[in-house]
């Protein structure tokens, strides 16, 4: 296990490597005047243009470029957003806590739900509760998420009235996160707010990884449900709720933690349509306005935040396989 | 009755009934508090006068710092006019040289304490106007010479310039030359703006949470008298119709960036009130440019042919009331504007005829237009098709080229373009900043031309430095009006329409009003009471 660990983690800088170089490269094939431009509104002289080219060293050749990028890198320096005119990683710091947020509400509605809904529907093979949940499985995962999320929000505007900005800030903060900070604050309008303001994106987040996971939980379900093991269970005399949940799901745990995982891995990247639709002031919305505004620095950094939730979640997910079914050993 | 029943449907019903007191219940009491909650589309870039160019940051510059004068209208000579406001009072030069001696107020103190005398508009005129300046708007006060910049008294300051400037009065009058306390830029040297932002304006800088919310407290000592309100917040919702909604439910107090759509139901609504600029005193133009540089735009008469054929009134339609018709590159509410100029008409047949006549036998046009849309053009993929559909009655083709706005700023800047869409709204109220951008060839440089049309005309050049040098009105009056016939005639760009700016409020918000330049002040405004 031990070892297992440390090849896993070494091949983390490996990755990232990779990542940065293919990012850092994309950004690299736009000319540097293009680039220069991100930050103009209305006026700009051709010497200023210049300036910001040579303060960023877009004028050295790709491998001076690189370099210097990833020196910067392992001392934390993310560079500069030229758009907004600010330092990358102090904006990351900023945004991630929404992003997490925002992540692990939706993702505790899509693992609560979805396995709720898969273990429901493997029990019920074949009723009309299976039919339903298996058809809103099928359009769970067809409905593209940022059509159902800009539905929602019309909606939402045509009838109710939910804050799109969080309540005014206080002098301090603990950790970011609107909700829980209002909880340590103890102000219970604050967490209302807060809610409120979190749980529609959520949902909308929610949906195609509850389907995923829903259709997932039913397979691995149906297929340990007619194990001997279980009809042993039943014979002896358990109820169903012990059956279902002790002996079953506990023996299809590990499909279901493994797309778990995947499904918060994605979410951890920032969900990049629905945060910029809910105005959601997280990671996602963070790059998708640097994006549109050929600013490099911030998708640079984005992308390699988004590659590492990712893998590290799932190096999580690795690391929990022996816990959930004995028989498996890491090496 | 079975508690296994029971209990889900306690549950269920406890869950559904904070749900329904979660999206019912009341939102923000900031208005109670006296709070002036500004939602507008994105977060300022910085709060350095002098380092600054987007709209987002001026809004709160505008509030934090003062100029020495300021423009506005004069209803009763129906015109634009600049007014002391740092300043007492101005006089020319007393030995006739160009430039100003200006007197300040008596006793202006800066935020940080420290006074607020020559001295400090010597120190901000340097840094603006100097070698070091870092301000994309360093051209505009191009003709100050700053080594000769002095402060003969505590509230005397000597501005000479190099030529006679008819802009000099309008330029000081714009943000970039905010008087800025010198002892707050020593103290956080490039982290003036972000860390501290020190002015004398009627609000101080409390807080900058980047990206989300900019908050200002009212500044006691301000010398046109401390404002009533309790704060003044910026806050980001970068989304038009989330914007409009929190405006709807309290949670902003003012907003702008609207949608014309939403116009109507805030007019309806009556805890609103829009704002919307009066008639015939617009300060912004949507025009269509024409890159004289690549065929067949260079071609004089196929110019005036298209331009003959534009349908403004047909686009202006497009804009829901908020827009008419423009003759003139330069809006009428602009210093220098003549709202009696007419432009070409659309007249198909006549366009036919200087079609015919140009030789071109071209037929396939390519038009490139943002995605995005810009408070001069609400919706560019509509007056693009009516742009044209125009054009088809000359049996032209013309084909829609589309990008996001970052990539087809740059396209158009390097001229890779034949035709484009594109806006303006005055810097500083005066004709000249329409004219200069848009005809002076200096402007013409590949990659940030703001001439977008790319026209070089000795001519033009000769006719734009006359009305910049003509400091007596009706000298001025009729150089501008040489340039005006002239720019029409050559048609290098189409003026389309004039757009009027707009923003709305809470009812119980007074005293706020769009400035003549299009810029909020907040320092007067009042909370009613409920």
């Amino acid at each position: 296990m031990g070892s297992y660990l440390a090849r896993r983690l070494l091949m983390l800088p490996a990755m990232l490597f990779a990542v940065s170089l293919l990012a850092f490269g994309i950004a690299w094939s736009v000319p540097p005047e293009r680039r220069a431009l991100a930050g103009v509104e209305k006026h700009v002289s051709p010497e200023q243009l210049r300036a910001t080219i040579v303060e960023n060293g877009w004028d050295r050749p790709f491998l001076v470029q690189y370099w210097r990028y990833l020196g910067n890198l392992c001392a934390g320096d993310l560079g500069r957003s030229i758009e907004r005119r600010s330092n990358v990683a102090t904006d990351l710091v900023a945004k991630f806590p929404a992003t997490i947020e925002l992540a692990l509400a939706s993702m505790a509605i899509a693992a609560v739900g979805g396995i709720l809904v898969g273990i429901a529907s493997a029990y019920a093979r074949g009723s009309a509760l299976d039919k339903a949940a298996m058809l809103y499985a099928l359009v769970g995962v067809s409905v593209p998420v940022f059509w159902l999320a800009l539905m929602v929000k019309e909606l939402i505007i045509a009838y109710l009235s939910v804050p799109l900005i969080s309540a005014i800030p206080p002098d301090t903060w603990w950790t970011r996160i609107e909700t829980v900070d209002a909880l340590i604050a103890a102000d219970p309008h604050r967490f209302a707010v807060a809610l409120r303001r979190l749980l529609i994106p959520a949902f909308v987040l929610a949906t195609v990884p509850l389907a995923v996971i829903a259709r997932i939980t039913r397979a691995a379900m149906l297929e340990v449900l007619g194990a001997d093991y279980v009809r042993t269970a039943r014979a002896k005399g358990l109820g169903e709720v012990a059956v279902l949940l002790r002996h079953a799901l506990k023996s299809a745990a590990l499909p279901i933690a493994t797309i778990v995982g995947m499904q918060l891995g994605y979410l951890l990247g920032g969900a990049v349509l629905t945060e910029t639709i809910f105005d959601w002031d997280g990671l996602g919305k963070y790059v998708a306005r640097a994006v549109l505004a050929n600013d490099f620095a911030p998708v640079q950094a984005g992308v390699l935040v988004m590659a590492s939730a990712f893998a590290l979640v799932n190096l999580v997910v690795d690391l929990s396989y022996p816990f959930l079914d004995p028989r498996v050993t890491l090496a | 009755m079975n508690a296994r029943i029971v209990v889900p449907i306690v549950v269920l019903l406890l869950v559904a009934g904070g749900l329904v007191y979660l999206f019912t219940m009341g939102t923000s009491d900031a208005l109670d508090q006296g709070l002036l909650v500004f939602g507008r589309g994105a977060d300022s870039k910085s709060l350095d006068p002098a380092a600054i160019d987007d709209g987002e940051s001026v809004k709160v510059v505008d509030n934090l710092y003062d100029t020495l004068a300021k423009i506005a209208f004069d209803p009763q000579q129906g015109r634009l006019v600049t007014r002391p406001h740092l300043a007492e009072k101005w006089e020319p030069l007393p030995d006739g040289k160009p430039g100003l001696k200006i007197t300040l107020k008596p006793n202006l103190k800066f935020h940080d304490g420290t006074s607020c005398d020559a001295a400090a508009v010597v120190f901000s005129l340097k840094r603006l106007a100097g070698a070091d300046s870092k301000s994309p708007y360093k051209s505009f006060y191009a003709t100050i010479l700053v080594d000769a910049l002095a402060a003969p008294s505590a509230l005397e300051v000597v501005i000479p310039t190099n030529v006679p400037d008819a802009q000099l009065l309008s330029n000081l009058s714009m943000f970039p030359a905010s008087i800025v306390s010198p002892t707050a830029v020593a103290k956080h040297g490039a982290g003036f703006g972000t860390e501290a932002a020190v002015g004398t304006g009627a609000f101080k800088l409390k807080r900058w949470e980047r990206n989300r919310r900019i908050e200002l407290e009212p500044n006691p000592e301000y010398f046109a008298g401390a404002p009533t309100v309790k704060g003044l917040h910026f806050v980001e919702i970068a989304d038009n119709n989330a914007r409009v909604q929190a405006l709807r439910n309290g949670d902003v107090s003012v907003a702008d960036g609207l949608n014309t759509q939403d116009y109507e139901g805030i007019q309806a609504s009556p805890t609103l009130k829009l704002k919307l600029r009066d008639p015939g005193r617009e300060i912004s133009l949507l025009y269509l440019a024409f890159n004289t540089k690549v065929a067949p735009f260079d071609n004089l008469k196929f110019r005036q042919a298209l331009a003959h054929a534009v349908d403004k009134d047909k686009i202006a339609l497009l804009y829901n009331g908020v827009a008419t018709r423009a003759e003139l590159a330069v809006p009428p509410g602009i210093l220098g504007a003549d709202p009696a100029f007419k432009g070409f008409p659309r007249d198909v047949e006549k366009a036919k005829t200087l079609l015919a006549e140009s030789g071109v036998t071209t037929r396939a046009l390519k038009l490139a237009l943002m995605t995005n849309p810009r408070p001069y053009i609400l919706q560019p993929k509509e007056v693009a098709r009516a742009i044209a559909d125009a054009f088809k009655d000359l049996g032209l083709e013309v084909t829609l080229d589309e990008m996001p706005w970052a990539t087809y700023l740059a396209h158009v800047k390097k001229g890779e373009h034949q035709m484009g869409l594109l806006g303006w709204s005055t810097d500083n109220g005066d004709a000249d900043n329409f004219l200069s951008t848009f005809y002076d060839s200096s402007n013409t440089e590949v990659g940030t031309a703001s001439n977008i049309s790319f026209f070089q005309d000795k001519a033009m050049d000769a006719l734009l430095e006359r009305q910049r040098r003509s400091v007596v009105p009706d000298e001025r009056r009729a150089a501008l009006d040489l340039t005006y016939r002239y720019a029409n005639e050559q048609a290098p760009l189409v003026p389309i329409v004039y757009v009027k700016d707009s923003f709305a409020h809470h009812a119980r918000v007074e005293g706020v009003e769009l400035d003549p330049i299009g810029n909020l002040f907040m320092g007067f405004a009042r909370i009613a009471k409920r």
